[in-house]
């Protein structure tokens, strides 16, 4: 029996390990494109440096290389490591800076886009008030 | 998605499921014949044929996977082109917990707690997805239009009609 936990263990190891090893072997050979990663789309098409896609992957990359590495160097604890309330509230701030841009971009259009509408309309709502 | 191919008369037999068969049934038969504790025998053959099976299927997708019969390639893609950062972020976190799940139970042998706060990350990082998907729907109307399009639209049309009177 302990054969085959032993066993059970190796390829445990081996579907998880190898299905992370996969993924990443097609993102480095560009079969998983991340073409456009840092690259956000405005509502006319066109694209532009996004800061919010550049933050949350910093601050993404940095968080989960810590929890890593916390279960790395204590790998016998009884319990997953907590996460600071303070890592969670940059985390989720991160990632509405990144939703919020997301959202400016593709319902609002650019700000001067905005206002042009918004003019447009005010325009328009004067004209059938006359 | 490719259709389903168990109706093409060219099909070619699946020789892994036949192998897979074979070495389960081989596995019974050696366990079936040793000798000994039946019932522990039973609980033998069932976890090793179990074992092999999980490996052989597992075996299988990684196969596929690599074949690109399981397409894996727009798996970080947004709808318009491009890598989604929704998508990105949620695949790191997903395999760094997985992973840390992994580390704990190899070297316990048992299964973690999982506290509220790894939790509310996974939570965080879905809700951003599915609220960058949101995004992007509403930012289409049905007619594959920017809503301020249609807007724009209708006080063209508007004016038209007002120029016409």
């Amino acid at each position: 029996m302990q054969q085959l936990v032993i066993l059970a263990r190796w390829e445990v190891y081996l579907l998880i390990g190898g299905l992370f090893a996969i993924i990443l072997y097609k993102i480095l050979s560009g079969s998983i494109d991340l073409n456009g990663l840092l690259t956000g789309d405005s509502r006319d098409g066109s694209e532009f440096f996004s800061p919010g896609r550049a933050q949350m992957l910093a601050f993404t990359s940095i968080t989960a290389f810590n929890y890593l590495m916390e279960v790395v160097r204590s790998p016998s604890l009884q319990a997953l490591p907590t996460i600071p309330h303070s890592t969670l509230a940059i985390l989720a701030g991160s990632h509405l800076v990144y939703l919020g841009g997301k959202a400016r971009s593709m319902l609002l259009g650019s700000i001067s886009e905005y206002l042009r509408t918004e003019v447009f309309n005010a325009r328009g709502n004067n004209k059938q008030s006359e | 998605m490719p259709e389903a191919t168990t109706n093409n008369p060219n099909r070619t037999p699946n020789y892994l499921q036949i192998i897979g068969l074979a070495v389960v049934v081989a596995i019974m038969m050696w366990l079936f014949f040793k000798g000994g504790n039946a019932e522990h025998n039973l609980k033998l053959a069932i976890g090793y044929s179990l074992l092999f099976l999980l490996l052989l299927w597992g075996l299988a997708i990684f196969v596929d996977i690599l074949k690109g019969t399981i397409d894996l390639s727009g798996i970080l893609s947004e709808v318009g082109g491009g890598a989604s950062m929704s998508r990105f972020q949620l695949l790191i976190f997903t395999f760094v917990i997985a992973l840390s799940f992994f580390l704990i139970v190899v070297s316990t042998g048992g299964f973690p707690q999982i506290p509220t706060e790894v939790l509310t990350l996974l939570g965080i990082s879905a809700s951003t997805y599915a609220v960058s998907k949101g995004i992007q729907i509403g930012s289409q109307s049905p007619a594959g239009k920017h809503p301020t399009e249609v807007v724009e639209e209708t006080h063209t049309a508007v004016e038209a009609e007002e120029i016409k009177k």
